[in-house]
């Protein structure tokens, strides 16, 4: 790398990337975590702040992100229209039935500093509710990142011969009554 | 404003002045002020007690004295490449003008911005300077199709960067054979393109067709 010119190592240095996070089944707030991490590019050696050294984040299946307890019902998000009476209050999951990338997008933006370069990285964020990426997008993906949370199994994706030979501690008499 | 956006130089003196003799860089001071107005107090008091000691001190500089009807007083020096440096001494007392005199006699004509260091290296990194593939290794795993052969571009590219092939790089090759050729418009592998040129990835100049496992495992390996 040393005997390139120096704009070509420059150009290589801060060329920007394009990562994919797949949102199925994960905590939202995990995401964003890693979504801001890279659109502010503290993911890099050469970070500054200034220096606008961000990449861009493709998230698919925000549709299907997970929220852990109960916050479906018991998260609220509010905002107000600036008209008398004009208070709003939603809970997470009206919220995600009208628009599914909301959710995704106002946790990266309050993870995001709160200075002018915000309102750029948000534009390097792109969403999709389903797994339909544009063509254009797909071409640029250069790194699907690991997904945060393992996503256990369902009982009904094990197979028969697999709960069979799970270990079981006793086996209950057939007139047993489970309480 | 940055130091980037404003004018700097590197450190120098006036045609090497002090490796012969030295000479005093500052040629005229012109004393401009006013003999009646209140803001002029601190000149003509210097005037009346310390100019002339000041003068007889430093004979290679001249020293002007000209009371004039103005608002504020000023001291104009001037220095042997051309510079002109005009110093307001509005409501100053005494010692602060001999101070400032003082300090004006002892500068050389050269402008007061930020100084650069000479410092120049023909090695900037040692290690090699950090790109985006640096330390990423090549995920294995099956992802969609339109990203195989960036990853497969990206396994010859790091086969290309570590020229002496220590890293194993692709342990297995994909398990989808993909035949598409990677878009060169592409500006990620635009970049890599500008960059290659120095290192013959390919023994040949045609374009990457990732097509058979064959190909990346030679590279590879």
């Amino acid at each position: 790398m040393s005997s390139f010119t120096k704009a070509a190592q420059q150009w290589a240095t801060f060329a920007r990337s394009w990562y994919l996070i797949d949102a199925k089944m994960q905590p939202p707030g995990k995401i964003a975590t890693m979504c801001a991490i890279r659109l502010q590019g503290k993911h890099k050696p050469i970070y500054h702040a200034l220096s606008d050294c961000g990449d861009h984040v493709v998230v698919m299946n925000t549709r299907h992100i997970a929220f852990s307890g109960n916050k479906w019902e018991q998260k609220v998000y509010s905002s107000h229209t600036g008209y008398p009476g004009g208070f709003k209050q939603m809970t997470a999951a009206q919220l995600h039935q009208k628009d599914p990338t909301a959710i995704i997008k106002l946790a990266v933006y309050g993870m995001l500093p709160r200075n002018l370069s915000r309102r750029t990285m948000m534009q390097r964020l792109q969403l999709f509710p389903d797994d339909v990426i544009p063509e254009e997008i797909l071409n640029n993906l250069t790194e699907e990142l690991p997904q945060p949370r393992n996503v256990p199994r369902r009982l009904n994706e094990y197979t028969q011969e697999e709960i069979e030979a799970f270990p079981s501690l006793w086996t209950p008499p057939e007139d047993f009554k489970m309480k | 404003m940055t130091s980037r956006g404003t004018p700097s130089r590197f450190l120098k003196s006036v045609l090497q002045n002090g490796v012969g003799r030295y000479v005093c860089q500052i040629k005229r001071i012109s004393l401009v002020f006013s003999k009646d107005a209140q803001t002029s107090l601190g000149a003509r008091e210097f005037i009346e007690d310390k100019v002339v000691d000041f003068a007889k001190q430093n004979p290679g500089i001249v020293v002007y004295v000209t009371p004039q009807r103005c608002r504020i007083p000023k001291i104009i020096a001037e220095y042997l490449n051309g510079t002109v440096k005009e110093e307001p001494i509005n409501s100053k007392t005494s010692e602060e003008i001999t101070q400032l005199i003082k300090k004006l006699s002892s500068q050389s004509g050269l402008e007061v911005i930020r100084i650069r260091k000479p410092i120049h290296t023909d090695s900037p990194s040692i290690q090699g300077q950090w790109h985006p593939f640096t330390n990423r290794p090549p995920s294995l795993r099956l992802v969609s199709a339109p990203l195989v052969n960036l990853l497969t571009v990206m396994c010859l590219i790091r086969a290309g960067f570590s020229s002496s092939s220590e890293s194993h790089v692709c342990g297995a090759s994909p398990t989808r054979a993909v035949e598409r050729v990677p878009d060169l418009q592409h500006p990620l592998l635009v970049v890599l393109n500008v960059l290659l040129p120095h290192h013959s990835y390919s023994k040949t100049t045609e374009p990457i067709v990732v097509s058979s496992a064959p190909i990346v495992n030679a590279h590879c390996t």
